[in-house]
């Protein structure tokens, strides 16, 4: 060999030395001929090791799937066909795998095939940041799907431990001057382990921003750090307990490097995220940094929803209270009603035993009377006689009371049944009845319109009599006697019907005695009552949910005025 | 005839006066002879149902009328009403109720209980003589009636 072969030769030799590839090739039987540095470092044989042996038994860790494939190459190669490059797994000496790019050449002797040359480029390093970053991609669908901050802590670990990634996830507190730990990845039997141990819970304790040089710098200066050893973190300030869970936890597990990002929303640092591996290298920290942007705005936004949520269930607590207070009041409305319905009974069984009891003498007093005036009336004056009558008198006048208040309160307690009512027939009607006897003929009777009311037909007619009789009663000396009897509607959904006279009115200053019972504005004398029926008909109104008022004056007549509420208005 | 056999109509009734008062206005249409009157509702049973005291009148009943006062001691009138109405010896009786009050809530239990006619008593004595009278008179002649038939 010429010396400017030699020469050309060695720089070849230098050239493949230099190569950080791993470059081999082979003999047409497949034996190795050259074996450079790269394919030393990459596989783990020496040259001198791999030197004519065959790649088949060196670099497939013994796995049908590789040996299938070599076999494939060499197929292809033989019918002159070349191997692209391509992606694949080839095994160390030391049996771990590694990911490559290989592609095969055929080598040329002038015309004359004599070999093959493979080359194989390591991509484990690229292969690695790209499972990680694919880990952390499916993390985000996983953490934007997520409704609660537990669910995307969850998301976020379960991705991450595949992995084999741990992280840990704090809380930046109110002052910002402490961490909290929110989420513990760190797989989970040795936290609770470590926990058993020192009786301690890891979620409890706040560490302090700056006891820990890389949680400082991630909070402070809002970068992402990069820590090759953790056990560095647990020699610094923590507090003592966090110091003994994660001495044990990293002890365990072994891991030892970490990537400490900032949580940030806008230009708020909210918490710090930290992922544990041993497998991290200082470049992950842009994709880390990244992730970490995704999983604040997912965590704020969760947050924002669970304060949401909270603020509902906070008024639907409020609404139930409400409605507790609404039954208890109406338990209590319930119960006072009991009370009212046994106090009217007892009123009820007064009113008998006053019907009953008092009834009784007063038929005595009148009838022996009477008795002494029948059987007795020879021996008795004119005078003696008088007394008598007016013994009988005002013993009748006595049961026309009783049976008055007894007639008041039946109708204060009577069942109302509500029906639509042609008040200006009724009207018309009880004044017929009325003035059957005495002869209406000398009564102008002026009827106006009078709309329909819904009420209780029975009592309603009672109002109509007592209104009316009263009328006929106080203008009976008036030559015409004029009853005058219409009807308005107020703003208030009520109908106001009225009935006017031009009798002997009354004071006004007296009004409020009017509908009192037995409150008489006139004597027995003047003109007969009981004093009795316009209390009835302001209870009766009153049961209707009306109300009546009257206005007078002395000998220029009376009007009376009740309301009732309309059709389709609230009672 | 015995005297058993004259006595048409039965009152019963506690209050003396009131007692008085009716035997006056029914002796005034000449019907109290015919009268026999009781103050307690135990008695009211034994006389009608022929026992006790009133043994003597076996089961012959020719009642045409009882006038029954509901407030009475020992055995109420709604008690007495019941027993006449519930035994057919004496359910035919027309039983006429005397009341102080419309309002007495017992006049519908009584007309549940078969009662034929009840009377208010009016503190109008002259009406009172009217009602009650009007009442006896009405209840012998239906009575007659019926038992011609």
């Amino acid at each position: 060999m010429s010396d400017e072969k030699e020469n050309r030769l060695l720089f070849l030799e230098n050239v493949l030395a230099s190569i950080p590839d791993a470059v081999v090739t082979a003999d047409t039987q497949h034996n190795i001929l050259e074996w450079n540095l790269g394919a030393e470092k990459l596989f783990g044989y020496s040259a001198a090791e791999a030197c004519g042996r065959k790649l088949v038994d060196l670099i497939t860790g013994g796995k049908a799937e590789i040996i299938d494939e070599i076999a494939y190459c060499i197929q292809k190669i033989h019918k002159g066909e070349s191997i692209p490059p391509t992606e694949t797994i080839r095994y160390r000496k030391d049996g771990i795998p590694v990911n490559v790019i290989m592609s095969v050449a055929h080598l040329w002797s002038g015309d004359e095939w004599i070999g093959g040359i493979s080359v194989y480029t390591d991509i484990t390093e690229r292969k690695r940041t790209e499972i990680l970053i694919e880990s952390m991609n499916t993390a985000t669908i996983g953490i934007q799907k997520a409704m609660e901050p537990g669910q995307i802590f969850t998301a976020v670990s379960k991705e991450l431990e595949k992995i084999g990634v741990s992280c840990a996830i704090f809380a930046l507190n109110e002052s910002k001057e402490n961490l909290i730990p929110v989420y513990l990845s760190y797989r989970s039997q040795y936290i609770r382990a470590a926990e058993k141990l020192t009786g301690l819970s890891a979620l409890k304790f706040a560490i302090p921003i700056d006891s820990v040089e890389t949680n400082r710098q991630a909070i402070r200066e809002r970068k992402s750090v990069f820590l090759s050893d953790l056990k560095e973190t647990t020699k610094q300030a923590l507090p003592r307990p966090i110091a003994i869970l994660a001495d044990s936890v990293t002890r365990h597990l072994r891991i030892k490097k970490s990537i400490y990002a900032p949580l940030m929303v806008d230009d708020d640092v909210i918490g710090l995220f930290s992922v544990q591996s041993d497998d991290l290298r200082e470049s992950d920290i842009p994709a880390i940094t990244a992730f970490a942007n995704q999983l604040a705005a997912a965590w704020q936004k969760a947050q924002l929803y669970e304060k949401a949520r909270q603020e509902i269930s906070a008024r639907i607590e409020a609404e139930g209270q409400i409605r507790l207070l609404n039954e208890e009041l109406e338990r209590r409305v319930a119960e006072r009603t009991a009370e009212l319905q046994s106090a009217n009974k007892e009123l009820e069984s007064l009113a008998y035993s006053i019907s009953h009891d008092l009834r009784a003498p007063l038929r005595a007093i009148n009838g022996y009377a009477q008795i002494l005036v029948e059987d007795y009336g020879s021996a008795l004056d004119e005078e003696g006689i008088r007394v008598c009558s007016v013994i009988v008198n005002e013993a009748q006048r006595m049961g026309r009371l009783i049976d008055a208040l007894l007639t008041f309160l039946r109708l204060g307690r009577a069942d109302m049944q509500l029906f639509s009512i042609d008040m200006q027939a009724l009207a018309q009607s009880v004044f017929d009845e009325l003035t059957i006897a005495s002869g209406a003929e000398q009564i102008d009777l002026r009827l106006g319109v009078l709309p329909d009311a819904i009420a209780d037909p029975f009592l309603i007619r009672q109002v109509w009599v007592n209104l009316l009789s009263n009328a006929v009663k106080f203008s009976r000396h008036r030559q015409p006697a004029i009853i005058e009897v219409g009807s308005t509607r107020d703003a208030d959904h009520h109908t106001i019907y009225w009935v006017r006279d031009n009798g002997v009115g009354f004071d006004m200053q007296h009004v409020d005695k009017l509908f009192g019972v037995f409150n008489r504005l006139h004597s027995d004398q003047e003109f007969e009552g009981t004093g009795v029926g316009l209390a009835i008909v302001q209870r009766v109104i009153q049961r209707h949910s009306g109300r009546v008022w009257a206005t007078g004056e002395v000998n220029r007549g009376a009007t009376f005025f009740f309301s009732l509420p309309t059709k389709g208005s609230n009672s | 005839m015995k005297p058993v056999d004259i006595v048409e109509i039965l009152l019963v009734e506690d209050n003396p006066q009131d007692a008085e008062l009716t035997v006056r206005g029914l002796r005034k249409r000449n019907l109290a002879n015919q009268l026999f009157m009781v103050e307690d509702g135990a008695e009211a049973l034994d006389y009608i149902f022929g026992q006790g005291k009133y043994a003597y009148r076996g089961h012959l009943n020719n009642l045409k009328v009882v006038l029954l006062d509901l407030k009475l001691p020992k055995i109420d009138g709604l008690q007495v009403l019941k027993a006449i109405k519930s035994d057919e010896r004496t359910y035919m009786i027309p039983v006429v109720i005397m009341t102080s009050s419309n309002e007495d809530p017992d006049i519908k239990a009584a007309y549940e209980l078969g009662a034929n006619s009840y009377v208010v008593k009016p503190v109008d004595f002259d009406e009172f003589m009217v009602a009650m009278s009007q009442v006896g008179l009405y209840w012998l002649l239906v009575n007659q009636t019926s038992n011609r038939r």
